[in-house]
């Protein structure tokens, strides 16, 4: 008889484990997802702003120079469209339950901003589109690599759309999102060569013994026996495993392959190609080709692998057009540091809230003074017509009762000095004109305690050009 | 740089993506398991993103913590639709998705006997094999505390699936 434990076990519904389809495909495509592609990254909506004028005069008469006399830079806006929870919860400080879930906040604190430039600038702002027509988007790739996809794209889920091939060739797939198509094409050799049959066994033909003319006669020779069948083909081989990744880093691409690498990106639609890098791993090359926006590093790429012939293994990469939508003034470097905390608080929404956080330890509002008593009633009239006395006043009313003290627990600061920064490009979703590239500030640095490496994002528009006011729904910790 | 980051997420998600997969299979009613795929891609992007993030040593309970966040979602999201599009019976109050997959009569009247958070901890134990400290990461509690939690949640269950065993 099972114990209790043993029943419950046994109960377990996947006890044989799980294996994906198309676990590659998932990876590829999980590692070329934007972070802003998420649901706490909401769309943008673009509105009119009646406010630029409060900008920096200085600045904004640069930019409108740049743009054209006259023109007023739209609001970037960002619009929640699906709140998780309420805001109010995270009210509640550093441990806010929403749900039966606890929300856990970060609080980090930074130095080092003084190292960084205070030199105002101005950067392009970005719309990307991509085609819509994703198998023919996909067939141009192929093309455009010289490869062949031997059939008709079929709709294979919500996120892709696959082309499957038998035999020796290649496969594909494609999906949009982030204003891209994000391509990625694989061969798919057939199985190895299976073994030869085993050789049939030699069998002789039975010949009936000779009748002996006489004793000492000697039977007949048997015939040869003919030769066996071949033995049945033997089972294709499977596909060995890969190997492990060899302990070099990537290094600079060069050579034939990264020629050929920077070609593809060329005839896939002339993009900017950054500093390719290449990282060779038991004889296959993959070379990875960063995809510039304006000249700074964007959150594209394309990545091509050959084989130890040369031949292509495996690519994937991005699709997309874009279009200067307006030349916006851009905050320092060092004044960028200040927007850490409120921009990862109205998108990531895992920094310690400041508005809730400012509210913590404050004193509760005095009481309001006592209303004051009602007056007294008047005197009865004398009876021989004397004036009566006068009504006395009436009782002052109590002092109200002064509010209790709001107590908060902050989460302990995490001081993390920040090392560097860097320019770059990243996609947000536009509610109105789809999806937009915008110069981000990337810093990095080290936490003090701890000694491990942190970055974030900033996107250093000025804060009159960018509005969260409706993106403040803030999600659990836990779901990241 | 990008490289290495690639090298450590494939390694981590040959690691974890059964474990993961296993997790939210085992939970994904009403949902059915087509889903299951599309889930596991949420959690892996997450992973991809916040990678710096993720605990060495522990990516496996670290990413349990984020399906049980990405599945309670889907959950909510379908639900909601659910509602709105009144095409299904909602769920009986209180039935939760382990309860709809257990065939033995016994163990699933004495796991929907208990309150939500100990059905979660003893199932993360004994279908997901995860430690108490584990269990502790998936939850955002101390070690100490979820040793304490399982404990008990176990000798509840026990109890409770004595008591109707007798009845």
């Amino acid at each position: 008889m099972k114990s209790i434990d043993e029943r419950l076990a046994d109960s377990n519904p996947v006890a044989q484990g799980y294996v994906p389809a198309n676990y590659d495909e998932m990876i590829t495509r999980a590692m070329h997802h934007s972070r802003h592609a998420d649901a706490a990254w909401k769309t943008f909506r673009l509105r009119m702003a009646g406010s630029v004028a409060a900008a920096s005069a200085l600045t904004v008469l640069g930019v409108t120079a740049l743009n054209g006399a006259g023109s007023a830079l739209p609001v970037l806006g960002f619009s929640a469209t699906s709140a998780q929870v309420p805001r109010s919860s995270a009210l509640n400080g550093s441990g806010g339950a929403v749900g039966g879930m606890m929300i856990r906040y970060m609080n980090y604190s930074f130095t080092g901003a003084d190292k960084f430039s205070a030199a105002v600038g101005s950067e392009p702002v970005y719309t990307i589109s991509a085609p819509s027509d994703l198998a023919t988007t996909l067939s141009t790739v192929a093309r455009a690599l010289g490869v062949t996809l031997a059939t008709t794209a079929t709709a294979a889920g919500n996120l892709s759309t696959n082309y499957g091939v038998s035999g020796k060739g290649y496969s594909g797939s494609i999906d949009s999102g982030n204003g891209a198509d994000y391509w990625n094409i694989y061969s798919t050799p057939s199985g190895t060569t299976g073994v030869s049959g085993a050789s049939g066994a030699v069998v002789g033909t039975a010949v009936p013994p000779t009748t002996s003319t006489s004793p000492s006669a000697t039977g007949a020779t048997g015939v040869t026996g003919v030769t066996g069948a071949s033995g049945a083909t033997g089972v294709s081989g499977v596909t060995g495993s890969s190997g492990a990744a060899g302990a070099t880093g990537p290094v600079a691409a060069t050579g034939s392959l990264a020629a050929q690498a920077l070609g593809f990106v060329q005839a896939l639609g002339n993009y900017t190609a950054g500093d390719a890098t290449q990282d060779v791993s038991n004889g296959v090359t993959t070379i990875n080709v960063p995809l510039l926006v304006n000249g700074y590093p964007s959150d594209m790429s394309d990545s091509f692998t050959f084989n130890s012939d040369g031949s292509l293994q495996s690519a994937s990469g991005n699709i997309f057009e874009l279009k200067v939508m307006a030349i916006y003034p851009l905050i320092s470097q060092s004044a960028g540091v200040d927007q850490i905390i409120p921009q990862e608080n109205q998108f990531d929404h895992w920094m310690a809230p400041l508005a809730s956080f400012s509210r913590a330890a404050s004193t509760g509002a005095t009481g309001a003074t006592g209303a004051t008593g009602p007056s007294g009633a008047s005197g009865a009239t004398g009876v021989t017509g004397v004036n009566g006395p006068s009504g006395s006043s009436g009782a002052t009313g109590v002092s109200g009762v002064t509010g209790a003290t709001t107590t908060t627990t902050l989460p302990a600061p995490t001081v993390v000095n920040l090392t560097t920064v860097t320019i770059g490009y990243s996609s947000y979703d536009m509610k109105s004109n789809g999806w937009m590239e915008l110069p981000n500030y990337d810093y990095a640095g080290t936490v003090v305690k701890g000694g491990h490496q942190v970055s974030f994002t900033v996107v250093p528009l000025p804060s009159q050009y960018l509005d969260f006011a409706t993106n403040n729904n803030p999600i659990p910790m836990g779901a990241r | 740089m990008r490289a290495q980051r690639e090298r450590r997420f494939r390694a981590v998600a040959d690691e974890a993506t059964p474990a993961i997969g296993a997790y939210l299979k085992r939970r994904i009613y009403p949902l059915s398991y087509s889903d299951v795929d599309d889930l596991v891609e949420e959690v892996l992007i997450i992973a991809w993103r916040r990678l710096d993030d993720i605990p060495a040593g522990a990516e496996v309970p670290w990413l349990i913590g984020v399906s049980r966040n990405v599945l309670r979602n889907a959950h909510r999201k379908f639900r909601r639709g659910e509602v709105v599009a009144a095409r299904m019976t909602p769920a009986p109050h209180g039935s939760s998705a382990e309860d709809n997959v257990i065939a033995d009569e016994g163990v699933r009247a004495a796991l929907e006997s208990l309150s939500d958070d100990d059905r979660d901890i003893i199932l993360l134990h004994a279908w997901d094999g995860r430690s108490a400290e584990d269990i502790a990461l998936i939850l955002g509690v101390t070690s100490n505390a979820a040793a304490v939690r399982l404990s008990r949640a176990q000798d509840r269950f026990r109890k409770n699936f004595s008591s109707i065993s007798l009845d």
